[in-house]
Formats: structure tokens, C-alpha cells, sequence
């Protein structure tokens, strides 16, 4: 679906190039969930970026046949200004869509995602969870073929965390769509994603891309807990060494 | 608001009590009941309507002119560095000069009438709201300009949804500043070149040692004034509904 072939990104600065990403190839196939986990600073929001054509490769290419994206931003960029259901709507605004149908869509979808009784209010009264919803509905309902997720729970207290988790692993199996999560989080991307794409320090390549072959719901019980534990030691060891 | 209303009360009758008393000099100073009296009579002979219309005309004007002006400036020197770099000296310099001596040469320019008058006072009005659009394009996110690319967001929606409302509180705050420089600029064009206006009439009542008539124009522009920055006030707020108080408590969450 996406295809990124050799990709390198790269931004001049005082010093000289800074070299942010180098040489990462990845395929993110239909349907599934792919993360990609790295630490802070890593390159791995320039990589959303340039898989968002927010940001153009500096060298190789990103292949998108035509598969349309929507991004997830880490804060949860809400237009104070705007109720809950305006800035809900604002993709489907930018797309173009008139506003009766695109207040009808996201009503749906928002009490879907336990919003309903939140629709009238600005986005100073909700909770962070609440705010992170409201961003993760308003790219959901433009419909994208693929959904990027910046660090979008990395704000989050644990148990809310763990809510906005299930919340998408529902939405990502409910409305069949790609998603591509980047993470710090070794924990998180072992209990969300079918496959990680591992990145180490600038300038990185990527080190290494595993299949994470847990049953889900991962962590529903003692050795569940235990087998995604043996994941992330996997995972830090591929990160680290 | 009550104990202001009661403030205004007891200056009004303490000025009047202190005028019966006779321990103000009558020439020197005008008194409430005098000035509603003189007030009466010039609006009700008319003696005063031209001017005023004059007055306001150059007012509304020279208001409009500096929110357009203002908001084209700032926002571009805002939006554009190089823009900033280029016009920013200007700006400095304009900004810190008194703008009123610059009235002879736009006399010479423009010639004694409503279009030199309209000049200064626009000069005047700009520069807050120069001052206050660019702060307010400043300090728009970014992320908010990221978000409406990731959309595929035209320019003029981009415009539309996130620039005209981030910066429309910032520009009123200026626009409620530069109403009270509109009016200096108009009344201060008329003393200095002008055959016509409040301000004309103000400094001809002076001349005539008509102390009453020269306070009711004072009190005329005061109030006008406060009307307007009154209204741009509540168009503040209004905008900023959203807004949470700093200093109470948030409801709900």
C-alpha cells in the first residue's frame, strides 16, 4: 500500500546537513498495524511527515499508489475557537464536504467513541483523553486509507492510556484501515501492532523490522502479560544493540 | 459596575455642589448643569450638527482605513520575514515619531480638508493595530497550519479557519486602542488646519472664552468615544467566549 524505498531526509542548519533519516526502506501492507518504535528524536515524526507528503525526501521515494492518509498529531491541536464537532469536522471541511453531511458523519462516529454528550462543548473542558479522541475521530472521518499516529498516547496517564488503546485497536479493526503508530514506547507498540519497525540514534537506518505474533487481546491474563514482556526485551535489545 | 456608576454620580454633584458654592471660578470652569444647558441648546439649534457630521465622517474613515491598513501590515510582516525585516525600521521609526507634527506636511500634500484630516488620523489609528495583528499572527500555531496542510487545505480556507479567528481578538484589542487615536488624530487635524469640526468649534469657543461650549464638546467626544471602545470591548468578548478565565476556577473538567 505504502512503499518506502531509500529513504534519506535531511535539513541544512547552521552547522551543515543534519541528517534525520537515512536509508529506510519499509512496506506497510493493507489492513494492518505497523508501528515503528524508536528513541526520542530518532527521526521518526520526519518519517510521518514525509509519509504524510507534509515533508519531501531528501533522496529515495515514498510510493503511495494512490492511498490517502490522515495524521494523528501528538498534541491534540484542537482549535480552541471550535467546538467539539467543528474541529471534529474541519478534515472533512478541508476535503471539501458540505457541512450537513459532515456534521451527520461525525456525530455518528463521536458517540461512537462516547463523545456525544461532549459535541457542544470547546476543547478547554475536556480531559486530555477526551481532547486525543476528538483528534484521532477528526482523521478518522475523512476516511483514509492509511491513519498516522504520532505519539498520540504519549501525553497520557496509564489508565487512560490503556483506554485510547483498546479504543483504536476497535476503530483499526471496525473501520478496516492501515494504521502506521510511531512510538518511544516499547510496551505500547508490543501490545498494539501486528509488526515494529525499530530505529535507533540519528542518523538511522532502520535496525530491524519484527513480526509480533501475540494473540489478541495481548495482556488479558498473567502470560499473555509475560509473552509481551519477552517482546519488549526483544525489541530493546534490537533498539539498543 | 455599581460602584462605578456611583463614582461618576458622586464626581458629577461634588463638581456642581462645589460650582454653588462658589469655589470655582466661573470663567475658568464650566459646570454640569451649565453644560447640559449649553449642550441643549446647540443640538437643539443645530448650531453644531455640521461639525459634527464633519467629525465623524473623518472618524468612521480614518476607523475603517486603520483596521484594513493595520491588518494588511501586520499580517504581512507577520507572515513574512523578509517583509519584517524590510518595513520593520519604518514601522519602528513611524511608530515612536508624534505623528501630529507631521500635520503641516500633509497640509502641503493634501491641502486643508477632510482627506489630511483622514490621513493622521489614520496614520494614528494603524499602528496599534499593526502592533497587535502581527503579535496575533505571531503567535499562531503552527501545528494548526500543519494540520490544515495534512487536510490538503486550500490557501483561502487556511485563511478563513485558522489565521481570521486566531488573529481576530488580537486585532480587536488593537482596533479598541486606535478608535481613541482616530479621534485625537481627528480632532487634533482640526484645531491645527481646519475650517470646520468638533475640534475646530473647540479651539473657536476657547477663543471666545465660551468655557460651557467648549466642555460640551468635550463631553460629547468623551462619551462618543467610550461608546465605541465600550462596543469593541463587547465584540472581544464576544469572540473570545471560549476563552477560560486564568483566575476562575474552570467548570467541569
Amino acid at each position: 500500500m505504502l512503499r518506502v524505498h531509500e529513504l534519506g531526509v535531511s535539513y541544512p542548519t547552521r552547522t551543515g546537513e543534519l541528517q534525520v533519516l537515512d536509508n529506510v526502506s519499509l512496506e506497510v501492507n493493507d489492513g494492518e498495524f505497523l508501528a515503528v518504535v524508536g528513541p526520542s528524536g530518532c527521526g521518526k515524526t520526519t518519517l510521518l511527515h514525509v509519509l504524510n507528503a507534509l515533508l519531501p525526501p531528501t533522496s529515495g521515494r515514498v510510493d503511495r499508489a494512490g492511498a490517502t492518509t490522515a495524521m494523528v498529531f501528538q498534541r491534540p491541536t484542537l482549535m480552541p475557537w471550535r467546538t467539539v464537532l467543528a474541529n471534529a469536522t474541519f478534515g472533512l471541511e478541508c476535503k471539501g464536504v458540505a457541512r450537513d453531511e459532515a456534521e451527520r458523519r461525525a456525530l455518528v462516529l463521536l458517540e461512537r467513541m462516547q463523545l456525544a454528550d461532549h459535541v457542544a462543548d470547546f476543547p478547554h473542558q475536556l480531559s486530555e483523553g477526551m481532547k486525543q479522541r476528538v483528534n484521532l475521530a477528526r482523521a478518522l472521518l475523512v476516511e483514509p486509507d492509511v491513519l498516522l499516529l504520532d505519539e498520540p498516547f504519549s501525553a497520557l496517564d496509564v489508565m487512560t492510556r490503556r483506554q485510547l488503546q483498546d479504543d483504536l485497536l476497535e476503530l483499526w479493526q471496525r473501520h478496516s484501515v492501515t494504521v502506521v503508530l510511531v512510538s518511544h514506547s516499547l510496551e505500547e507498540v508490543a501490545y498494539l501492532a501486528d509488526r515494529v519497525g525499530v530505529m535507533g540514534t540519528k542518523p538511522t537506518g532502520l535496525r530491524a523490522v519484527v513480526d509480533i505474533e501475540l494473540p489478541r487481546p495481548r495482556a488479558a491474563d498473567p502470560e499473555a502479560a509475560v509473552a509481551m514482556m519477552r517482546v519488549v526485551e526483544d525489541l530493546h535489545r534490537r533498539m539498543v544493540g | 459596575m455599581w460602584l462605578s456608576v456611583g463614582a461618576v454620580c458622586a464626581f458629577v454633584l461634588g463638581w456642581e455642589a462645589a460650582h454653588r458654592l462658589g469655589w470655582l471660578n466661573p470663567v475658568l470652569l464650566s459646570s454640569p448643569t451649565r453644560i447640559a444647558d449649553e449642550g441643549w441648546r446647540l443640538l437643539s439649534t443645530g448650531a453644531l450638527t455640521a461639525d459634527l457630521v464633519f467629525t465623524l465622517e473623518v472618524f468612521c474613515v480614518s476607523v475603517i482605513a486603520a483596521v484594513v491598513t493595520g491588518m494588511l501590515v501586520g499580517f504581512a510582516i507577520g507572515y513574512s520575514a523578509l517583509a519584517y525585516h524590510v518595513m520593520n525600521p519604518f514601522i519602528v521609526t513611524a511608530n515612536s515619531l508624534p505623528k501630529i507634527v507631521l500635520m503641516p506636511l500633509i497640509v502641503l500634500w493634501l491641502g486643508i480638508g477632510m482627506s489630511a484630516n483622514v490621513f493622521l488620523a489614520t496614520l494614528m489609528a494603524s499602528f496599534p493595530v499593526i502592533t497587535s495583528t502581527y503579535a496575533g499572527v505571531k503567535t499562531l500555531d503552527r501545528d494548526y497550519v500543519l494540520l490544515a496542510r495534512s487536510f490538503g487545505a486550500s490557501r483561502g480556507h487556511m485563511m478563513r479557519a485558522i489565521v481570521l479567528p486566531g488573529i481576530t481578538p488580537y486585532v480587536l484589542s488593537g482596533l479598541r486602542v486606535g478608535i481613541s487615536y482616530a479621534m485625537v488624530g481627528a480632532l487634533i487635524a482640526e484645531f491645527f488646519a481646519s475650517s470646520k469640526g468638533v475640534g475646530y468649534r473647540m479651539v473657536l469657543f476657547m477663543s471666545n472664552f465660551q468655557v460651557d461650549a467648549f466642555f460640551v464638546c468635550m463631553t460629547m467626544v468623551a462619551v462618543f468615544t467610550l461608546a465605541c471602545t465600550s462596543l469593541v470591548h463587547w465584540l472581544e468578548r464576544r469572540v473570545d467566549a471560549w476563552r477560560p478565565s486564568a483566575f476562575r476556577s474552570a467548570r467541569g473538567l
